[in-house]
């Protein structure tokens, strides 16, 4: 698999406090990659090193093959683009202006797109409006149609549904979407609001105080958070031919518990295993959502 | 495009071109005997530091403050070309607003004050001045780069710019002192080695330097040009040097 990004035990220290603690991620080549973390948890300090706003204190990371420490970083830098905590713009111009000046200093000389991105954004009507006054949403998009402006690669996004409304974060969704579907860009999102960025996400990094605790695909996070009944009981070797022959999805946890990926017949199951001399101790309908799914591994950490 | 559209240039510009009509309206008025042109073609440039100070802070402050300073660190290739795009164009601007000024000063005071301006030490002290503005606008350009806040930019340019006025009146009034006044020894007389280091810090600080400018009398304009011509080197160099390993946030 081709990688963008791969980071290799990146440390960060600021003073005594260890922001970044060894993190080692890969975003893979046209995903969507979904940075999980609680506040000051590191994401933003990543992405700044990344952008290099600011210098690692330890190890190392790849942009399309090339290393930080490389003298050609920067030319592979322009391949990528980034809306780091908030979208920078110029508050006392309007959003042509902007962009005009986006591509001033990428050194392109030709405005041509610049229509384009704005009708991309829908900021095609603000006229001279300046963007100081324009609505955190507008502004959210003005930030990310000033980073595509050279056509990146790779599109970093920092909390980029952060204070906006319902509308607002449809409209930053379906943007991200498009630009990843049409445009084949690899977008690195950062966001602790999980649920959106379950409707986003092809591949989860989860951070936190500094480490990636996991990295995983969709897929395999889906998995992770599927619904199941989750049964106790006092043989799970019993269970277990008894589940095959009512032929349900199952997976033993232990020599106790056992979760089943299928709605069962409760009342089947407990004469079949009454059949067999084994008890049901518990039964338990479990939904793990995104969020308690990264709870649980952050309390696993902490355990 | 962002200097041409800069509401803090225009200010900038608008005030100091205030200042040379105010002055001349004063020399005009309230002196009691003809006010010769050399007198106030140069007098603005006595505010001409404080000026700048607000001008540049929050020329390049407004980089940080709306975060554009970001994009930029993006596409450079190396950050010293950020930090001498910036000194480059506050220097022009600078530039831009002495030459107004005293363009404006010389040719509308013609009209009311008496033409005693040799037109070969005009030349020679404005372009004196030149080497002045450069020095200006690199030292505040570094400063507000390595503050790397809006806030801070405008609080330390602006403290310095006091500062330096104030020296240089201190410095001023020390080296204006004669040797002997009405044929006795003048006991504030400084001479020797602190005579030539209260010269070298007049001439160091810009606003000593416009203070001579505006009096019309340049003590010495070889190690005033020398001077510039080393600030307008050391401040990028120190600017480059430190900003290359700045953290940004």
């Amino acid at each position: 698999m081709e990688y963008v990004l791969k980071t290799n035990a990146l440390c960060k220290t600021y003073r005594s406090f260890h922001a970044l603690n060894g993190v080692t991620m890969n975003v893979p080549k046209g995903s969507i990659y979904g940075f999980v973390g609680k506040n000051g948890a590191g994401k933003t300090t990543l992405i700044r090193l990344i952008c290099g706003l600011h210098y690692p204190t330890s190890g190392d990371y790849t942009l399309y093959g090339t290393k930080n420490s490389d003298g050609t970083i920067a030319r592979t830098r322009r391949r990528m683009s980034a809306v780091v905590e908030t979208p920078s713009f110029y508050g006392d111009m309007n959003a042509v202006d902007n962009i005009k000046m986006q591509y001033t200093i990428l050194g392109l000389s030709s405005y041509d797109d610049t229509d384009d991105l704005l009708k991309l954004a829908r900021l095609n009507d603000t006229g001279k409006k300046k963007a100081k006054h324009f609505s955190l949403g507008m502004k959210q998009r003005l930030g990310i149609a000033m980073a595509l402006c050279g056509n990146p690669d790779f599109l970093i996004l920092d909390e980029p549904t952060n204070g906006l409304d319902p509308q607002g974060i449809v409209e930053i969704r379906e943007l991200i979407l498009r630009l990843n579907q049409e445009r084949k860009i690899t977008v690195l999102i950062s966001s602790h609001i999980l649920d959106e960025l379950s409707k986003l996400a092809t591949h989860y990094g989860f951070i936190d105080k500094g480490k990636i605790i996991k990295e995983m695909s969709s897929d395999e996070l889906d998995s992770a958070c599927q619904k199941c009944v989750r049964l106790s009981v006092t043989d799970t070797t019993v269970l277990s031919g008894v589940l095959d022959d009512m032929r349900l999805e199952y997976k033993v946890i232990d020599n106790a518990e056992c979760d089943i990926y299928a709605k069962p017949n409760i009342t089947e199951l407990a004469l079949a295993m009454a059949k067999e001399n084994c008890e049901i101790l518990s039964v338990q309908e479990r939904n793990q959502s995104l969020e308690s799914f990264f709870l649980s591994l952050v309390g696993d950490e902490e355990r | 495009m962002r200097l041409r559209n800069s509401i803090a240039f225009r200010i900038s510009l608008i005030v100091m071109l205030l200042f040379s009509a105010v002055f001349m309206f004063i020399q005009a008025t309230a002196m009691d005997y003809t006010v010769p042109l050399s007198r106030v073609i140069f007098l603005p440039i006595s505010m001409y530091g404080v000026t700048m100070a607000a001008f540049v802070s929050v020329f390049v402050g407004t980089d940080f403050s709306d975060g554009f300073i970001r994009n930029k660190l993006l596409v450079t290739d190396r950050r010293s070309t950020l930090v001498l795009s910036q000194i480059i164009v506050n220097s022009v601007a600078c530039v831009t607003v002495y030459c107004t000024v005293t363009a404006f000063s010389a040719g509308v005071g013609r009209f009311f004050f008496e033409n005693n301006v040799n037109n070969a030490d005009l030349i020679l002290y404005f372009l004196w001045g030149i080497g002045m503005c450069l020095s200006t606008g690199c030292m505040f350009s570094v400063i507000s780069i390595l503050c790397g806040n809006k806030t801070h930019a405008v609080i330390v340019c602006m403290g310095l710019a006091f500062g330096m006025l104030f020296l240089c009146m201190h410095t001023n009034a020390v080296l204006v002192q004669q040797e002997y006044k009405d044929g006795v020894l003048n006991p504030h007389y400084t001479g020797g080695i602190k005579r030539i280091i209260y010269g070298i810090l007049h001439d160091a600080n810009p606003c000593g330097q416009a203070a001579q400018l505006s009096a019309w009398e340049v003590w010495n304009p070889v190690r005033g040009f020398l001077i510039n011509l080393l600030m307008i080197f050391i401040w990028p160099a120190l600017g480059c040097g430190v900003f290359q390993r700045k953290d940004i946030k």
